[in-house]
């Protein structure tokens, strides 16, 4: 069956969407994933406290 | 050729003309029309000219390949999560921990409000489609997965029914169709936050003060832009969080965020003891929003007369989550789990290998529940579009289609009284009869008896409301057979591609000669068939959970998907365990 993969060729579906991580290009900006995390939780963290800081 | 020998594209020039002669004529519409200030007028130049920017990459292609590859400059710079390097094996308990990671981060997220936003007025415009389409109203995941969800519609759609000439075949033309849906998503997440902030998330008085004070007439816009770019950031960073899930977790952030979404729904339907409304005490008329509370709290709090004239009813059939909601997601659950297992196997015997025995399991659900996500996220965009028609200050004003009956009206939230309808829901035109039904209150008691129950009605008569029922029920089946089909065509699922793939395994139908064509044909008997069978079969059963209606507004379709994305997720689990004992089999699952 190993073949039968390879021909799919890095074709990733999930709840509905056609994804092809395999086929992004090299010359894309590259954001390693805990730079990912990091900005998710700077963000929350800053808008969490201009809310508490200015109470709206 | 359409590139010249250094990679650089040809272009066709004079198409720059006519697009530049239309922003013009937008740009001095707006002018003339809004009188805007100096600083609108910045941000709508910028605005302009980046949507003609991109209109102009994609028009001016030369080549005889599809219009989208004059996009690549742009799309082959878009930012993308790192990949796992080369063969490098991320190990198990990493990859659970960046989904926990990920799913963490997402809950948080959805619980933080967003900064500036006024608490008081606002519309969930997802509304009923909020479980499917993941986040939470007024936080910062306020947009959910609903652009990414779009943006993916748009692109299979076109696909499929070849308006956008790709051969998803060729891994050329992959990393196009990968590189514009990414690019279209950021376009979804602007087309979606824009309109929100006019008459739906406005913001706080408060802060719209403070920003006249520094910077005096720009108070409004200034305070408009601050929400804007906190939901847009926001759904920008789910759908980081989705590739990071994809590409070092295990499954897809998409479908981790829905699953998430929807069981908290449940759970919260079923053992949530606070009242339904918050800001009145706990009495029979605001009883505990839970099903399992709800039902104790009215055993204690109704005597037996009560019990005869209406407390049945209240708690077997009438909102908040009622008895037969929570039957109903049992029901939903097990024949979703019972259809996702059905299966037709062909037998299957290795060429060479004598005695190798396989077999190629044909599902019921063939299609998956793809076609029903696809259909809930275009009826999603029906009722939040119709909405913004009907109440958006703007848009309400377009001609024809601008606050018409016909299109959708809404109720004014200050005169809602009926429990479960809220200003989102839909009360005539398409919007309503495209609307989902959410439980057996809101369409088979009014037609037992119109009288008592015609809150839900909203003026429209007893053949009216069948007539939505049925509306409703037929668009799902037939939406989601046409969403089927396109499926089957853009994922090379069809029997041609799936013959191909069986003989390139070296496999065979044991008593048939060994040909690709023989093998379609045999497939051919069964494909086309189980794909509309299960298109079909999906959306009915989307649609009829609807109708009876499942706990905490989490949806037919909510727990229909919920139940496929775990069936899923159990089985990546299974084969990631499997690859961690045996190595060797990394190889055959190309991880």
């Amino acid at each position: 069956m190993a073949k039968k993969d390879k021909s799919e060729g890095g074709f990733q579906s999930a709840a509905g969407l056609i994804r092809y991580f395999d086929a992004e290009e090299e010359s894309a900006i590259h954001i390693d994933p805990r730079i990912v995390l990091a900005m998710g939780v700077i963000f929350g963290v800053i808008i969490a406290m201009l809310s508490w800081r200015y109470g709206f | 050729m359409a590139e010249t020998e250094d990679g650089e594209i040809e272009r066709n020039y004079v198409v720059a003309l006519p697009l530049a002669i239309v922003a013009v004529f937008i740009f001095a519409v707006y002018y003339l029309s809004v009188k805007p200030s100096l600083f609108m007028i910045a941000l709508m130049g910028i605005t302009i000219f980046v949507s003609f920017g991109l209109m102009f990459l994609g028009l001016s292609y030369k080549g005889e390949k599809s219009k989208l590859y004059g996009l690549k400059p742009v799309i082959d710079r878009l930012p993308a999560v790192t990949k796992p390097k080369g063969k490098e094996h991320v190990h198990f308990k990493w990859k659970i921990i960046w989904t926990a990671a990920a799913l963490l981060l997402y809950f948080a997220l959805t619980n933080i409000m967003i900064f500036g936003l006024n608490t008081t007025n606002q519309i969930d415009l997802f509304s009923s489609y909020r479980a499917i389409m993941a986040g939470a109203q007024g936080t910062l995941m306020q947009l959910g997965i609903g652009p990414i969800v779009t943006g993916s519609i748009i692109m299979q759609l076109f696909t499929g029914a070849k308006i956008i000439d790709l051969d998803l075949e060729k891994d050329e033309d992959k990393a196009i169709f990968q590189g514009v849906q990414k690019l279209l998503v950021v376009v979804m997440i602007f087309v979606e936050a824009v309109p929100q902030v006019y008459g739906f998330l406005t913001p706080d008085s408060g802060l719209i003060a403070t920003l006249n004070n520094h910077y005096p007439g720009l108070g409004l816009q200034l305070a408009d832009i601050i929400i804007i770019a906190q939901i847009g950031f926001g759904a920008y960073i789910v759908f980081l969080l989705d590739e990071v899930v994809s590409k070092w977790g295990i499954g897809s952030g998409v479908s981790l965020f829905i699953a998430a979404g929807v069981s908290q729904a449940i759970f919260n339907g079923t053992f949530n003891w606070l009242p339904a409304s918050t800001t009145q005490s706990l009495s029979i008329s605001n009883p505990p929003a839970g099903t399992i509370p709800k039902t104790i709290y009215a055993f204690q709090h109704i005597n037996a007369s009560q019990m005869a004239s209406g407390g049945m009813s209240f708690i077997f059939i009438r909102y908040p989550n009622p008895i037969i909601y929570l039957l109903g997601t049992i029901a939903v659950f097990f024949a979703v789990a019972y259809a996702e297992s059905t299966r037709i196997e062909l037998p299957l015997s290795h060429v060479t290998a004598r005695g190798a025995r396989g077999r190629y399991p044909i599902k019921l659900l063939y299609a998956s529940n793809i076609p029903v996500i696809l259909m809930a996220a275009l009826l999603a965009n029906v009722s939040m579009f119709s909405l913004l028609l009907w109440n958006n200050p703007s848009l309400m004003h377009l001609p024809l289609i601008g606050h018409q009956w016909w299109v959708g009206s809404y109720p004014n939230p200050n005169n809602i009284t009926t429990p479960g309808v809220t200003a989102s829901t839909p009360t005539s035109g398409i919007a309503f009869y495209l609307s989902a039904v959410n439980g057996v209150e809101t369409w088979l008691l009014p037609i037992i008896n119109p009288g008592l129950y015609s809150g839900y009605l909203f003026g429209h008569s007893y053949y009216q409301n069948i007539a939505h029922v049925l509306i409703y029920f037929i668009a799902m089946v037939v939406g989601s057979i046409i969403f089927a089909k396109f499926w089957i065509e853009t994922t090379n699922m069809g029997p041609e591609d799936v013959a191909k793939q069986i003989e390139s395994s070296g496999m065979q139908i044991p008593g048939f000669r060994r040909d690709p064509r023989i093998l379609r044909k045999v497939l051919e008997r069964y494909i086309p068939a189980i794909t509309i069978i299960s298109g079909a079969a999906v959306g009915a059963l989307a649609a009829i959970a609807n109708l009876i209606g499942t706990v905490g507004n989490a949806s037919g379709t909510g727990v229909l998907l919920t139940v496929g994305i775990i069936i899923q997720f159990y089985e990546a689990i299974g084969q990631e365990q499997l690859i961690e004992m045996h190595p060797v089999l990394r190889g055959f699952f190309g991880g």
